[in-house]
C-alpha cells in the first residue's frame, strides 16, 4: 500500500480507537458500581416489602412479620411428607448454617421451614423435624389462606391436590430458598442450594449498601 | 439313580442362589440404599442403580415390601423451579446405560413407613421386572449425609 493512502486511513483508525476507548470507559465507569452482584438465583432490587401475615410456630404460637425484623431469615417452603427434595434442601441449608457460623455471619441469621401442608403437618411435629437438620432451624405453618397469601407475595408456588382427602398425596412446590432482610423485605431467591454457593451469595448481599 | 444325581446337582446350586437373587436375568441391582428418616417424617425413598447386562430393554414394573404401607415407583419433574413428584407406571432399563434411581430423580417411594428408617439397618424390597421377573434386594439405610453422596451429585441440584 502506498504511503499516501495509508496516511489517509490513519486518522480514521485513530478516531475509531478513541471512540471505542471513550465508550468503554464511560460504559465501564457508569455500569460497574451500580451493577448488582450476580447470584445463583435472583437478587430482588429494590427489596420487596412483605405484607403482614399470621403463621403458627412450632410451639403453637401465632406470629407476625415483626418476628423477622432485625435479622436475616432464610425461608424454605415444603412439607414433611416429602421424602426426597425437602430433606435434601434442608440438609444443604444445615450446611449453609455451619459455613456462616464458621465465618461469623450466622449470629444474625435465622432459618425457617414453613410447611405448606398444615392438614398433615402439625406445628409440634415441625419443630422436631426442622431441628433434625440443624439445631438452629425452626418450623412453622399456618392456616391455608395465610400460607397462600405469604407464598404469593414471595413468588413461591405450591399446589395441594384438589382430591387431597386421603393421607397420601404429594404437593408440588417451589424449591427456592428465600432470603428476607432485617427490614422484613424479600431480598433474594436462591435457586441453587449448594451450601458454598448460597454462602458466597449471602456474603455478596451483606456487602451491598443498605437501602 | 438319576434322581440322586439331580438332587446332588441342585444341592450344588444352592450356594449360588443368593448371588443369582441379586441379579435377576439380565438386570444387576447396585447399591440399594435409603436415607434415614427425619423424626416425624412419614415417608421415605429408596434408591439404587439398575444395570441391564442383557440385550433387550426391560422394565421395572413395581416394588413392594413390608417397610411401608404403600410402595410406589416415582419420579421428580422440575419445572420452573417447581418440584413435582409423580407416580410412574414403570421404569425402563435399557441395555448399556445404567438407570439411576437417585435423590431428586427416579426413586422408590415408601409411603407410610411402619417404623422410622434408622441408619445402619437394612430392609428387603421385592422388585418385579417385566422380563427378568421378581427379585429381592436388601436396602441399606444410610445416615442423613448420604444425600451428599458423590454418585448423586451431578444432577441433584439443577
Amino acid at each position: 500500500m502506498p504511503r499516501g493512502k495509508m496516511l489517509l486511513f490513519l486518522p480514521a483508525g485513530l478516531a475509531a480507537f478513541a471512540l471505542g476507548l471513550w465508550l468503554s470507559l464511560n460504559f465501564g465507569s457508569h455500569s460497574e458500581p451500580a451493577q448488582p452482584p450476580t447470584i445463583a438465583g435472583f437478587l430482588i432490587t429494590p427489596p420487596k416489602a412483605i405484607e403482614d401475615f399470621t403463621l403458627i410456630d412450632q410451639n403453637g404460637q401465632s406470629f407476625h412479620k415483626d418476628r423477622w425484623r432485625g435479622q436475616w431469615t432464610f425461608l424454605y417452603f415444603g412439607y414433611t411428607f416429602c421424602p426426597d427434595v425437602c430433606p435434601l434442601t434442608l440438609l444443604d441449608l444445615g450446611k449453609l448454617q455451619k459455613i456462616l457460623d464458621r465465618e461469623r455471619l450466622d449470629q444474625n441469621a435465622a432459618y425457617l421451614f414453613i410447611s405448606v401442608d398444615p392438614k398433615r403437618d402439625l406445628p409440634q411435629r415441625l419443630g422436631e423435624y426442622a431441628a433434625y437438620f440443624n439445631p438452629k432451624f425452626r418450623g412453622a405453618t399456618g392456616a391455608a389462606e395465610e400460607l397462600t397469601k405469604l407464598a404469593q407475595q414471595l413468588g413461591v408456588y405450591y399446589k395441594i391436590p384438589d382430591a387431597a382427602d386421603g393421607k397420601n398425596y404429594t404437593v408440588d412446590h417451589s424449591t427456592a430458598v428465600l432470603l428476607i432482610d432485617p427490614q422484613v423485605r424479600l431480598r433474594a431467591v436462591f435457586t441453587q442450594h449448594a451450601p458454598e454457593v448460597m454462602a458466597a451469595d449471602f456474603r455478596k448481599i451483606l456487602e451491598l449498601p443498605l437501602r | 439313580m438319576k434322581k440322586t444325581v439331580w438332587l446332588l446337582l441342585s444341592a450344588l446350586c444352592i450356594p449360588f442362589t443368593p448371588v443369582l437373587a441379586a441379579e435377576p436375568g439380565a438386570i444387576q441391582i447396585e447399591q440399594p440404599w435409603a436415607r434415614e428418616s427425619p423424626p416425624a417424617a412419614a415417608n421415605g425413598a429408596a434408591y439404587m442403580t439398575l444395570v441391564n447386562i442383557g440385550r433387550e430393554t426391560d422394565r421395572l414394573l413395581s416394588a413392594s415390601g413390608e417397610v411401608a404401607e404403600t410402595v410406589e415407583l416415582h419420579t421428580h419433574l422440575m419445572e420452573n423451579n417447581v418440584m413435582k413428584m409423580r407416580k410412574v407406571e414403570a421404569i425402563e432399563v435399557a441395555p448399556g446405560e445404567p438407570t439411576a434411581l437417585r435423590p431428586g430423580g427416579l426413586h422408590i417411594m415408601l409411603i407410610g413407613l411402619k417404623q422410622p428408617l434408622a441408619a445402619g439397618q437394612t430392609f428387603p424390597l421385592t422388585l418385579r421386572f417385566e422380563k427378568a421377573g421378581a427379585t429381592s434386594v436388601q436396602v441399606t439405610v444410610r445416615g442423613k449425609d448420604a444425600a451428599a453422596m458423590p454418585d448423586s451429585q451431578p444432577k441433584h441440584h439443577q
